[in-house]
This record gives C-alpha cells, sequence and structure tokens, in this order.
C-alpha cells in the first residue's frame, strides 16, 4: 500500500468525473465505465508509489483505463451471441436530446475499438497525435489513418442519422 | 473536427451518479496487502520452519541420532568458524520441484558464493553465540528441531534463505523466535513501513552502520502480540525475526489459538538487536 494514499484520494477525486466519461465514451455504458474506472483506480493504487513520481500519472491513468476496456471486451460474457429470434429490448425515451446522444453511441460502438479509443483520446481527451499513439502503443502515423478512418465513418453516418433517428 | 468534439462532449454530458466508491477501495486494497504481508512473512516463515522441525521427525522417526551428534568441522577458509559446530543430523527439507537456474548474468545482483553446507556451520555458531549472551535475564533458547540440544539453522533451497525456529522459555512461558537469513530481495531493498507486517505500527530505524530496520507489531487477539523485525544490511542480507506469545493450531476445521505468556519473551528492540549480530550475514 502506497504511504501516501491522501495524495491518491486528491487525485483520483480531481478526475473522477472526465474518467468516467471517457469510460463511458469508450463503453458505451454507465455501468460498465463504472467497473471499468473502478478496476482502474485498484491497479493505480497498488502503483501509486511509483505512479505519484512520474511526469504524467494522468497518461498512466488512461492506458491503464484503455487496457483495462479492451481486456474487459475479451471477456467471454462480453462476446456476441447468437439468437435464433431477436429479443426484445427496452423501449428508451426519445426526446430529440437523447437521440442525438444514442445516435453517437451508437455509431461509436460500430468503430473497431482502437479506432474508438483513437477518436475518444483525440477528440474528447484532447490529446495531441503524438501522446495518442504513445498511450496506444502505436506509431503516429498509426493513429492518423485511424483517426481519419473513424471521422470519414463517423461523418458520413451522422449525415444520414439525424433522419432516422427522428423517424424512430 | 470541433463537431465530433462537440458530439463526444453532448454523448456524455449527463452522467448517472456514480458508483464507485473510493473510500472502500482503499479500505479493500489496505486488507489484501495485509492479509498478503502477513501471509507472506510471518505465516510463510513459520511453514518453512515448521517443514524443517516436521520433517526429520517423520522421516526418521524413532532412529533420531543422540542430542549432541557428528561435530562438524568449520568449512576451509571460512572467516569467522574458529572453533568447531556441533550440528545434529537434521534432515534439510529438499524442493519439491526442479531448482530454477541460477542466473550468471552480469545485471543480476551478487548472490551468495558460500555452499550452503558451510553456511549453516558458520550462521549456527553465530546464533548460538547471540543466544547465549545476548538474551534477556531468566529467558533461554531451546532448539525446535527434534533430537537437537541447540538451535540449529537449516538452509532452505527453494527459496535459498536459512532458517531457524528456536522456543523461548522463562519459567512456565514460552513464545517462539523464528530467523530468516535471507539475500535482500529487489522489493525490500529500499525499506519501507509499507512492507512491514503491520504498516499502521511501524517504525523504521536507519544506523549508524547504513543499515536499516523495519520494526512492527501486530495485535493477533486479546493478550496476543507478534513482534516483527527486518534488518536490510548494506551488504545485501536481510534479517528477519519473529516472535510472538501466542500458539495457533488446528482444531477441526478452525484455527485455535492459544496465549503462551503474558506478553512476548523478547521486546521490539531486543529483536532489532538479535538481527544486527554483526556476523549474521551472507557475505562474510
Amino acid at each position: 500500500m502506497p504511504a501516501d494514499i491522501e495524495g491518491y484520494r486528491e487525485f483520483v477525486t480531481a478526475r473522477m468525473d472526465p474518467l468516467r466519461r471517457t469510460a463511458y465514451l469508450l463503453c458505451g455504458d454507465w455501468h460498465t465505465a463504472d467497473d471499468l474506472v473502478s478496476s482502474a483506480l485498484v491497479k493505480l493504487l497498488r502503483h501509486w508509489r511509483r505512479v505519484s513520481a512520474m511526469d504524467s500519472p494522468d497518461a498512466y491513468l488512461r492506458q491503464v483505463l484503455l487496457r483495462v476496456w479492451l481486456d474487459e471486451r475479451r471477456r467471454p460474457w462480453r462476446r456476441e451471441t447468437a439468437w435464433a429470434e431477436v429479443p426484445d429490448r427496452a423501449v428508451r425515451p426519445a426526446t430529440d436530446g437523447t437521440a442525438d446522444r444514442l445516435a453517437i453511441l451508437a455509431l461509436l460502438a460500430e468503430l473497431p475499438p482502437r479506432r474508438r479509443a483513437v477518436l475518444v483520446l483525440r477528440y474528447f481527451c484532447d490529446l495531441s497525435v503524438e501522446e495518442t499513439a504513445r498511450e496506444l502503443g502505436c506509431s503516429p502515423g498509426t493513429v492518423k489513418s485511424q483517426a481519419a478512418r473513424a471521422i470519414e465513418a463517423l461523418r458520413g453516418r451522422l449525415v444520414g442519422t439525424p433522419a432516422i433517428s427522428r423517424e424512430a | 473536427m470541433d463537431e465530433i468534439a462537440r458530439e463526444l462532449r453532448n454523448a456524455a454530458a449527463d452522467p448517472p451518479p456514480s458508483r464507485i466508491d473510493v473510500a472502500g477501495l482503499i479500505h479493500a486494497e489496505r486488507l489484501r496487502h495485509r492479509q498478503r504481508t502477513w501471509v507472506w512473512s510471518g505465516t510463510g516463515v513459520a511453514a518453512a520452519v515448521a517443514a524443517a522441525v516436521l520433517t526429520p521427525a517423520l522421516l526418521t522417526g524413532a532412529t533420531a541420532p543422540p542430542p549432541g551428534g557428528p561435530a562438524v568441522a568449520p568449512a576451509p577458509g571460512s572467516p569467522t568458524a574458529t572453533t568447531a559446530v556441533r550440528l545434529c543430523a537434521g534432515v534439510t527439507p529438499k524442493p519439491t520441484g526442479p531448482q530454477p537456474p541460477l542466473q550468471s548474468y552480469g545485471t543480476v545482483r551478487t548472490r551468495p558464493t558460500e555452499p550452503p553446507a558451510d553456511g549453516v556451520v558458520r550462521l549456527t555458531g553465530v546464533v548460538r553465540d547471540v543466544l547465549r549472551t545476548a538474551l534477556p535475564a531468566g529467558v533461554r533458547a531451546e532448539a525446535a528441531l527434534p533430537g537437537c540440544a541447540e538451535p540449529q539453522f537449516q538452509y532452505h533451497p527453494r527459496y535459498r534463505e536459512y532458517e531457524l525456529g528456536v522456543t523461548l522459555r522463562r519459567g512456565e512461558e514460552r513464545g517462539l523466535l523464528l530467523l530468516r537469513v535471507a539475500p535482500t530481495s529487489s522489493a525490500e531493498a529500499t525499506p519501507t513501513c509499507q512492507q512491514s507486517m503491520n504498516p499502521e505500527d511501524c517504525r523504521l530505524i536507519r544506523h549508524a552502520d547504513g543499515s536499516t530496520s523495519l520494526a512492527s507489531r501486530l495485535a493477533a487477539g486479546p493478550g496476543r502480540d507478534q513482534l516483527w523485525t527486518l534488518l536490510v544490511r548494506r551488504d545485501g542480507t536481510s534479517v528477519l525475526a519473529i516472535t510472538n506469545n501466542f500458539r495457533s493450531q488446528p482444531n477441526g476445521k478452525r484455527m485455535e489459538s492459544t496465549t503462551t505468556a503474558a506478553e512476548p519473551l523478547l521486546t521490539i528492540d531486543q529483536l532489532v538487536a538479535l538481527t544486527r549480530a554483526p556476523d549474521l550475514t551472507l557475505y562474510p
């Protein structure tokens, strides 16, 4: 256990809100987002003595969150399952705001995980190409190409989405 | 770009109340850490010593050698062993699996080069002298190894450690004393109270010779205390000592503890002094 528990508590409290939002954009579900953030915070706590001395503990925490999310996606109960008949789904209230929100989340969910992570890190966390590449462990060129494809896919679908969502 | 950033912010703009309990996470992690420290430091050593104590009895049975068995001569060139140390024929526990190879890369810290058989003789001589002279008045040390008249180190190949179990007695009172001499692991190289048996009751002592001691106490129940100290020497040796005033043993599926003395027969300072015996090192 790290000695500087108060430092850890302050650090976590200050970042809790953006961290939850980042996790939510990655996984698309607030309950799962809270689980992911909890797992990441436990891992951070175990290495807090070392992490607190780093230049950027935030980058470390984001990396942990990304890994936790990618690991979680690989778990068997997160995989898609085949159904003979499509099960009923709960009807969500669809005001204009929630419709847009659900639309963007649905579009994000269609992206491959690392492409989604690039979008969230670049445009929600406001990281540079180089920072994003460091956190994802890939080259800046890969980040640029992934971001370009993600934006292209998102824009192409966003153009037609409002009409569809309003009809629904 | 701004449009996408705005869409993302809008999508995450209305979070429900958080279910994350940071205080609960810290508390759970603290419990987990304490349990791990306890298991690995206290119970781990106790189990190893118990194995060392019980194995000879199980293997030799009634044919155990008489107390004060064969005298083992000190290793040639051993710098500290000047007189013969009598060892009883205890059986050294054997590893249950294949031994990992000793690494010999330049980046690995220096390992003790003394053969374990010589180390047992030398360290046993050292600890017998210490126990004869350094114990408080009225307290005597008895060997925990069956068939042995005097305390004796055992080498544990699996962990490459030297371990010794002793029963301390003062009148009707008794207590356990465990000693472990081992190469300092990288995790222990910079001692902090977080590595101690109980980080909430621990003090760090820096000695003038550059070595460092951690001294910790754990209340195992009403009137039951365990004292723990770890000395990290500058030469790369760590000496762990544990004593207590209770005994735990299984009763059916439950562990039952009985108090064996009003308080541990050694104080924490005496325990620290014991570990600081100059020749209790792996690099003589």
